[in-house]
């Protein structure tokens, strides 16, 4: 009985602590939710929960080595949230939006994996993890120019090497619009 | 009257009343109520019951709790079962066709023959039709029946080759699932790339500055 009032507190602690771990991962996109109307392209995708499952099943299903890899890379995987906007003319978006989402990164628990200025276009791009321990329980890129915003946020481990070697394989097109398209400098 | 007597005990009714008096004996006296015991029992609290009474509870809830799972697994398990062996079934049976008829094909007399049994088995049917349909209809149909009965091409061998692969049946929502998280990943992993890309560009950039000094 005395052993039980121990540990059911710690079972509660340890969920509420992870429970915790994840809500802190997950940025608030309310800000971007006016730029659907002005942006020519938009994408948005939710995915958790049950319709996370349910496409974890379907990789269950499918007997492929390929899906077999991309569902190893998002086995502990929670949830994903993306939003993408394209604009058809520069500075059509307010920046101030895009660094409301960014100064959400700088809450304790998240820290900086890459950060690239680049005068071209204005743009930047920004890569956050969040560790629970030695879990990764959340990533959170994004990249804005004058043109486009993209925002992603990852909850709970994800293989990110695997998902990048896995790009272009099983219906994950390469999606480069943002690639450089300058040739790359050659050593003489 | 005799109903009064019975009833409200007015007038007289010498029949009751014999009844009466002959029954006398058993008559219901009143008398003071039982005395309850001085010494009273005090109830003794049993801590142990109790205990066992939660451990009890514990107990059938964590078997409620396996027996669900057990259930949960067994089905979630039966459903992947089915999905495979659909997927066995949804397997074109065109390609079993023309992977048997390949090797055939190396030979003449054998590409005849392979082309004629679908031919009999088109005849099979009008001669079945013949019954119902009219004369003219059915002249018609046969002719384009006959049309229709060709060598079957290269092509159309390579088409369905191709189409070997065994495809995975599902349902609208799983479609819309998988989609929604391959759209996710794509992203999620062009993002990635994007970054590392970049580091690259600088890192090479670098480089390329230093030989040049």
């Amino acid at each position: 009985m005395k052993s039980l009032k121990i540990i059911l507190p710690m079972i509660f602690l340890f969920a509420a602590i992870t429970a915790n771990a994840q809500d802190a991962a997950r940025l608030h996109f309310e800000n971007l939710n006016g730029l659907e109307t002005r942006a020519q392209d938009v994408v948005e995708v939710n995915i958790d929960g049950k319709m996370l499952d349910l496409a974890k099943r379907v990789m269950v299903k499918v007997n492929d080595e390929d899906a077999k890899k991309v569902g190893q890379a998002i086995n502990g995987l929670k949830g994903i949230y993306v939003r993408v906007y394209n604009f058809a003319n520069e500075n059509e978006y307010n920046v101030a939006d895009v660094d409301q989402i960014r100064a959400q990164l700088n809450a304790p628990g998240w820290e900086k994996l890459a950060n690239v200025h680049s005068k071209k276009n204005n743009q930047k791009v920004d890569v956050y993890t969040m560790f629970a321990g030695n879990v990764m329980s959340g990533v959170a890129v994004v990249v804005s120019d004058t043109k486009s915003i993209a925002v992603v946020n990852v909850i709970g481990p994800i293989d990110i090497d695997m998902l990048m070697e896995m790009s272009g394989k099983m219906n994950i097109p390469k999606i480069d619009i943002e690639r450089d398209n300058q040739p790359k400098p050659k050593n003489q | 009257m005799k109903e009064d007597y019975l009833w409200n005990k007015t007038g007289s009714d010498p029949e009751i009343e014999k009844l009466e008096n002959a029954l006398k004996a058993f008559r219901y006296q009143e008398t003071a109520p039982p005395k309850l015991p001085a010494k009273v029992i005090p109830f003794e609290k049993k801590t142990s019951r109790k205990f066992f009474r939660l451990s009890f509870a514990f107990a059938s809830f964590a078997a409620v709790l396996l027996i669900c799972l057990g259930f949960w697994f067994q089905f979630s398990d039966n459903k992947i079962e089915v999905a495979k062996d659909s997927s066995e079934i949804i397997s074109p049976p065109i390609a079993e066709n023309t992977v048997k008829e390949i090797p055939v094909e190396k030979q003449a007399d054998s590409i005849v023959k392979k082309v004629e049994k679908p031919k009999q088995s088109v005849e099979r049917k009008i001669t079945n039709v013949k019954k119902v349909v009219p004369q003219v209809i059915r002249q018609n149909k046969l002719t384009m029946r006959n049309i229709e009965i060709k060598k079957p091409d290269d092509s159309i061998v390579a088409q369905n080759l191709e189409v070997e692969k065994p495809t995975v049946k599902l349902t609208k929502q799983e479609k819309y699932a998988y989609d929604q998280l391959m759209l996710a990943l794509s992203i999620t992993s062009s993002k990635l790339k994007l970054v590392t890309d970049k580091i690259d560009n600088i890192e090479e950039s670098k480089v390329v500055d230093k030989n040049e000094r």
